[in-house]
C-alpha cells in the first residue's frame, strides 16, 4: 500500500434511481468547493455534482494544467449536463476558493482516475460522462483510519450487491 | 450490571450516531488489546463524540471511551461511582488492571461528549435489549457508528444498498 488515502471506485450492480437536477431558468449551478481530497475524512460521492467536483479535482490535477484546457474541459462538462437534462440551457460555476480553486487531490489518486476512465469507455469524455451521469459508480473516500477496509474485515460491505474496482492493483 | 436512569435522555431528533449488530460473527484485529501500564489504563484523548468524521467504534477502547461518554456523567449515583463500577467490570477481563485514569478533562466535566441528537443513544439500546454495559463493551458484535446529520455517511452506504444485511442498525 503505497499511501494511507486509498480512493475506492465501487460499481453497483443495482443501480439506484437517476439523480434529478435542480435548475433555475435553465441554468445549473456547480459549486466548486475547496475540496481537499488530501485530508477529507470518510466520504461516500455518490451524487452528479459531488462526482463532477471530485473528477475535476482529479483531472485538473493530473492533466489539465492550462487554463485553455480547464476551459475545454468545463465546456465539455457543461455540454454534458445539457445532454443529461434537457430543460439546463447554461451552467454556472461557482469557484469558493480562488487560490486553489479545484481543491487539491494527490498525484497517485488523481493518476488513478484518470486510468480507470480508460476502463470505462475509450472516448475520454464519454467515460467521463458516464462516470459523473451514471448512478452505479460511486467513489468511496478512506480516511487515515482505514475506516473502509475495516467495514471489508468485517464484511459489512454488501459484496453480494456490488462490484468492488480497487485501482491500487490495476495501478500497480 | 450498571442501572441507568431510564428514559432522561429521550429525544425526538435523529440521531446523528447509530449501534450496529454484526450477526456477521467477524471481529478487527487486537479487538480486546489496552494499553495497561503499571496497572493504569489512561485515557487522554478520543472522548469526544461529536458530529464529524464519521468513525466506527469496532474496540474495546474505543467503546469504552463511548461508554464513559454517553454514561457517566448522567449515572444516579455519579460519574466517580460509575467509573468504579466500570472499573470492576474491565478488571474482569485484564487482571493486570488496577485503576483507568482520565485526564482528559477538557472535554466539559472530564467524562467526555456526546453530540446532542445522539445523547442517550446508548442508554435506550441497553434498556431495549437488556444488554449489560459489558457486554455492550466486550462483546464485538456491537459496533458504534458515528455520523453527523449533514454528512450522513452511513445511511448513504445503507441506501446504497452497500451494508450487508447481517448488520442491524438501530439509529
Amino acid at each position: 500500500m503505497k499511501n494511507t488515502r486509498m480512493h475506492h471506485f465501487i460499481s453497483i450492480k443495482n443501480a439506484p434511481e437517476a439523480e434529478q437536477l435542480y435548475k433555475y431558468n435553465g441554468c445549473y449551478s456547480i459549486y466548486i468547493d475547496d475540496n481537499d481530497y488530501l485530508t477529507k475524512p470518510f466520504k461516500v460521492i455518490s451524487t452528479i455534482s459531488g462526482k463532477t467536483t471530485y473528477a475535476l479535482t482529479a483531472l485538473v490535477q493530473y492533466k489539465y494544467h492550462s487554463a485553455r484546457s480547464q476551459d475545454e474541459l468545463a465546456l465539455q462538462i457543461k455540454h454534458m449536463y445539457c445532454m443529461y437534462d434537457h430543460e439546463i440551457n447554461n451552467v454556472k460555476w461557482h469557484y469558493w476558493n480562488r487560490q486553489h480553486k479545484f481543491g487539491m487531490i494527490d498525484n497517485e489518486n488523481a493518476h488513478r482516475f484518470y486510468t480507470y476512465l480508460g476502463h470505462i469507455d475509450g472516448n475520454f469524455f464519454n467515460a467521463l460522462q458516464e462516470f459523473i451521469f451514471n448512478p452505479k459508480y460511486i467513489i468511496i473516500l478512506d480516511d487515515s483510519r482505514g475506516t473502509f477496509e475495516t467495514m471489508q474485515t468485517l464484511q459489512m460491505i454488501n459484496i453480494d450487491n456490488i462490484t468492488k474496482m480497487d485501482l491500487e492493483n490495476e495501478h500497480d | 450490571m450498571i442501572n441507568i436512569r431510564s428514559g432522561i435522555f429521550e429525544t425526538n431528533s435523529s440521531s446523528s450516531h447509530a449501534i450496529v449488530i454484526n450477526n456477521a460473527g467477524t471481529q478487527v484485529k487486537n479487538y480486546n488489546k489496552l494499553n495497561i501500564v503499571d496497572g493504569v489504563y489512561t485515557i487522554s484523548n478520543g472522548l469526544e463524540f461529536g458530529r464529524a468524521p464519521f468513525r466506527m467504534l469496532t474496540t474495546v477502547s474505543t467503546k469504552l471511551r463511548f461508554v464513559i461518554a454517553s454514561l457517566a456523567s448522567f449515572y444516579i449515583n455519579g460519574p466517580e461511582a460509575f467509573m468504579d463500577e466500570l472499573i470492576n467490570i474491565c478488571k474482569k477481563h485484564y487482571p493486570d488492571l488496577k485503576t483507568i485514569k482520565l485526564t482528559a478533562n477538557d472535554y466539559y466535566d472530564g467524562y467526555g461528549y456526546i453530540d446532542h441528537q445522539s445523547n442517550g443513544l446508548l442508554d435506550k439500546f441497553l434498556n431495549k435489549h437488556n444488554i449489560s454495559i459489558e457486554d455492550f463493551i466486550f462483546d464485538p458484535k456491537y459496533i458504534v457508528i458515528i455520523d453527523g446529520d449533514e454528512y450522513c455517511e452511513f445511511s448513504t452506504l445503507i441506501e446504497l444498498n452497500l451494508i450487508s444485511d447481517k448488520f442491524e442498525t438501530e439509529d
